[in-house]
């Protein structure tokens, strides 16, 4: 861990996916989709690995690589907390058992140990569901959530528990079955516990997500790993051999199985028993260099090896683990073989023949393509990607904070709409009398006339607030774009807002007096500068008491100017004067609406002009502005009633708007002002 | 001469109630504006209206509920017919339309959903004044 390394999927793609070593697990899609971010997808083409569907949505936040089973970054933790010893991991008993239930031995591969226990937790309400694979018509298998003993036995078993169709079968059969895509369908109902039946791959990634506590492996309660020496296609097996010389037909398959070797029992009654060997070119890269026979990372860890027909080898390894077969054993979903210490000690010393076998072929594995050993023992840290430890704590909130996004863009939306929505409430009550003949005759021309001008000034409003969201969302991102001229304050901003602005005036019988609001050349962003200018003189009228004057004068500053109104109205509280400049703030006791964004983006735009605003408020006494500040220092010069409904309040903000030095002329600048 | 009815306007939007106090006033009515509960009820004790308009949303989310239950259970305002008025179920998915007259959860006497033309609210204001 010598320097900081940013990772990103650009690194998953370059040491895994491009070298052929993708187990296909779906575990950075999940994290990716589950979260919303959306930067990567399983490609959907014939190797079905990942791909970006958006670089620009990276965050670069390195969980799809930390979490991929083929990566090594997080084998310490994972090792540490589950106090993994050689050859096979940590363990609390090994048993030979089998379903009590016919039905679910019937179809069961080995002992039906799997089904049981899963029966045993949805029944007894220990998890809401299980992802397991399931038959799809005849012999395709997909991952699938299931939630009751019926859909259990239907996914039960082999594959080739039925008639076969090659051809199609070939397409579509895989013994891999990527189960971790599906805990993401599960989408927010975050409060729920399920269970998932995996390869040793599968329950690394799920343990490493778990690791860093990211969505969606919060709600995986329980993991059942399978033995696993191999994934294959159906494909790639029918062109052995061995089929040949066996005469396989395979519609006359009846279970595949694997225990000591790999079996084919067929419809006749015959096993035919194929060595490992024979079979390992067909395993995928990604299996070949895995190192983990025994699913050494699962609660509870099954198989064929070391068992009696009909008897499912099982390995408990967790307290979880030991809670949940003790309560299948008590409630008789599952029974033991009656075993001594000695035929314990043959099971395990099979296991760890196998997985010896597997560990030096992916030691051979790794070796031939020169690679880092793969996962499983304990690792070389020399080896490790120097990984920015402290940015790995962090991505561990990034689910919450993601969560927390997604909260505040459901509000943003919630607000936003209610603002428009209140907005066009007046338009469509305007304009729906003036289109009324009986109303509009009832109204008459000054009224008539009083209508659409408030029609007209609902509008602009609304153009003015949808201006400010944009702006705001550009600002947010940093392309609100910077493009300085040589501008007159006060004949191209001032006098064109108030134009614009004049409909608003005119219903709230207000006027507009600028002092010295005349020639003030200076070089700025005309429409920053215009939407600062905008949305102080509309403040100041939404929050101005009707009958009254609006205050404003222009004065140099500097290269630039100074910008100062004032209104009569609610006035500000003295602890809101720094808080209304926040993004969606609101003091409103009003509720004259607004996007809550407008003193924000004056903020951003002052600062982007290296210049700044400034609120300030107080009472009007005897005509005098008095400001909180000045009603303190002098507190026997004025007496103030905080309850007083009639005491007339002011608030005054001053714009500060440093000129650039000279115009720009190329292409246009974002975020900021580059002569300050 | 038929005594003049007063419609009392309950909306935070002030643009809002001039424009509807304009339509109200073309037919006759006299309007008064308040633009939150607490005014609302300050004119009430000087003096009791025909017909109150609500809005919900005011200073919190749901003033407007709260202030037509406190309405319904003070004798002294409970037959005073209340029209809701609010663009509120556009952010919440509640189903007001057929919960309005419920005496716990929304003991009003009918609801819009804003925007709302001027004719439809006259239509609905004067079904519920002729019911008194």
């Amino acid at each position: 861990m010598t320097q900081s390394t940013k990772i990103s999927f650009d690194d998953l793609y370059r040491d895994v996916i491009e070298k052929g070593l993708c187990n296909k697990c779906g575990a950075c899609v999940s994290f990716c989709t589950a979260n919303q971010i959306g930067a990567i997808e399983m490609c959907g083409c014939e190797d079905n690995v990942p791909r970006y569907t958006d670089p620009e949505k990276c965050f670069k936040c390195g969980i799809c690589y930390l979490i991929c089973p083929q990566t090594q970054e997080l084998n310490e933790d994972i090792i540490e907390e589950f106090g993994w010893v050689p050859p096979y991991g940590s363990y609390r008993d090994i048993v030979s058992a089998q379903a009590t239930d016919e039905k679910i031995r019937e179809v069961a591969t080995d002992g039906g140990v799997v089904t049981a226990l899963l029966s045993c937790m949805l029944e007894q309400k220990m998890i809401d569901g299980a992802i397991v694979s399931k038959k799809v018509g005849l012999f395709d298998r997909q991952p699938e959530i299931v939630t009751s003993l019926e859909d259990l036995i239907e996914a039960a078993g082999s594959q080739y528990s039925e008639a076969l169709h090659l051809d199609e079968m070939g397409k579509k059969y895989t013994t891999y079955v990527p189960v971790i895509p599906v805990v993401r369908m599960f989408g927010p109902k975050r409060a729920i516990k399920i269970a998932v039946v995996g390869t040793p791959c599968q329950i690394m990634a799920i343990r490493k997500m778990q690791a860093l506590n990211i969505i969606p492996s919060d709600i995986i309660f329980f993991t059942i790993g399978l033995f696993c020496m191999q994934c294959f296609t159906f494909d790639n097996l029918m062109e052995k051999s061995f089929i040949k010389e066996h005469n396989i037909n395979p519609k006359n398959i009846l279970k595949v199985n694997v225990k000591e070797d790999f079996r084919l029992k067929m419809k006749s009654g015959v096993t035919v028993h194929i060595p490992f060997e024979e079979i390992e070119d067909i395993a995928r890269p990604a299996c070949l260099r895995c190192h983990d026979f025994s699913n050494d990372f699962a609660d509870i860890s099954v198989g064929g090896l070391g068992s009696p027909d009909g008897y499912t080898t099982t390995m408990i390894r967790t307290t979880l683990a030991k809670k949940v077969f003790t309560e299948a054993l008590n409630r008789n979903y599952i029974k033991i073989a009656d075993m001594t210490e000695t035929d314990k000690k043959g099971m395990l010393s099979l296991i760890e023949k196998f997985v010896s076998k597997k560990k030096e072929r992916a030691e051979r594995y790794s070796r031939g393509l020169g690679l880092d050993e793969p996962d499983g023992t304990p690792v070389d840290t020399g080896k490790k990607k120097a990984i920015d430890y402290d940015r790995t704590i962090d991505v561990k909130n990034l689910c919450a904070e993601c969560e927390e996004l997604n909260r505040h863009l459901n509000w943003v939306i919630g607000f936003v709409s209610h603002e428009l929505s209140g907005t066009l409430g007046t338009i469509v009550m305007n304009i729906s009398a003036l289109a009324n003949t009986e109303i509009a005759q009832r109204l008459g021309d000054n009224k008539q006339n009083q209508m659409l001008t408030g029609a007209l000034g609902s509008l602009k409003l609304m153009q003015d607030m949808i201006r400010n969201y944009l702006s705001s969302s550009k600002a947010n991102s940093g392309q609100l774009a910077f493009n300085p001229s040589r501008i007159d304050i006060g004949k191209d901003i001032i006098a064109i807002t108030i134009k614009r602005l004049a409909p608003i005036l005119k219903i709230r019988n207000m006027e507009f007096v600028c002092d010295k609001c005349e020639e003030l050349k200076v070089v700025c962003d005309l429409s920053l500068v215009g939407v600062t200018i905008n949305n102080l003189i509309n403040n100041a009228i939404k929050y101005g008491s009707k009958n009254t004057k609006i205050h404003a004068s222009l004065k140099k500053w500097g290269d630039g100017f100074e910008f100062s109104i004032t209104n009569e109205g609610i006035g500000i509280p003295e602890d809101k004067l720094e808080a209304i400049f926040d993004e969606f703030a609101r003091f409103d006791p009003l509720g004259t609406g607004g996007t809550g964004l407008g003193l924000y983006l004056v903020r951003k735009i002052a600062a982007m002009h290296n210049g700044d605003i400034k609120a300030y408020a107080g009472y009007i006494i005897d005509e005098k502005y008095v400001t909180y500040e000045s009603i303190r220092e002098s507190p026997d010069k004025y007496t103030i009633d905080p309850d007083d409904k009639k005491a007339r309040k002011f608030a005054t903000f001053i714009l500060r708007i440093a000129g650039c030095t000279q115009v720009e002329s190329g292409p246009k600048k974002k975020g900021g002002n580059k002569n300050g | 001469m038929a005594e003049q009815k007063s419609i009392l306007l309950v909306d935070d939007d002030p643009s809002f109630l001039d424009a509807t106090s304009i339509v109200l006033e073309s037919f006759g009515y006299k309007t008064i504006k308040a633009l939150n509960p607490t005014e609302c009820f300050e004119y009430i004790e000087k003096e009791l209206p025909s017909l109150i308009v609500l809005d919900v949303m005011m200073a919190r989310l749901d003033s407007g509920f709260d202030c037509c239950r406190k309405l319904k259970s003070d004798d002294r305002t409970k037959h005073i017919p209340i029209l809701m008025l609010t663009a509120v179920d556009k952010k919440y998915p509640f189903d007001f339309g057929s919960a309005a007259g419920e005496p716990d959860w929304l003991p009003v006497d009918d609801f819009m959903d804003k925007p709302v033309e001027a004719m439809e609210l006259i239509e609905h204001i004067e079904k519920l004044l002729e019911k008194e």
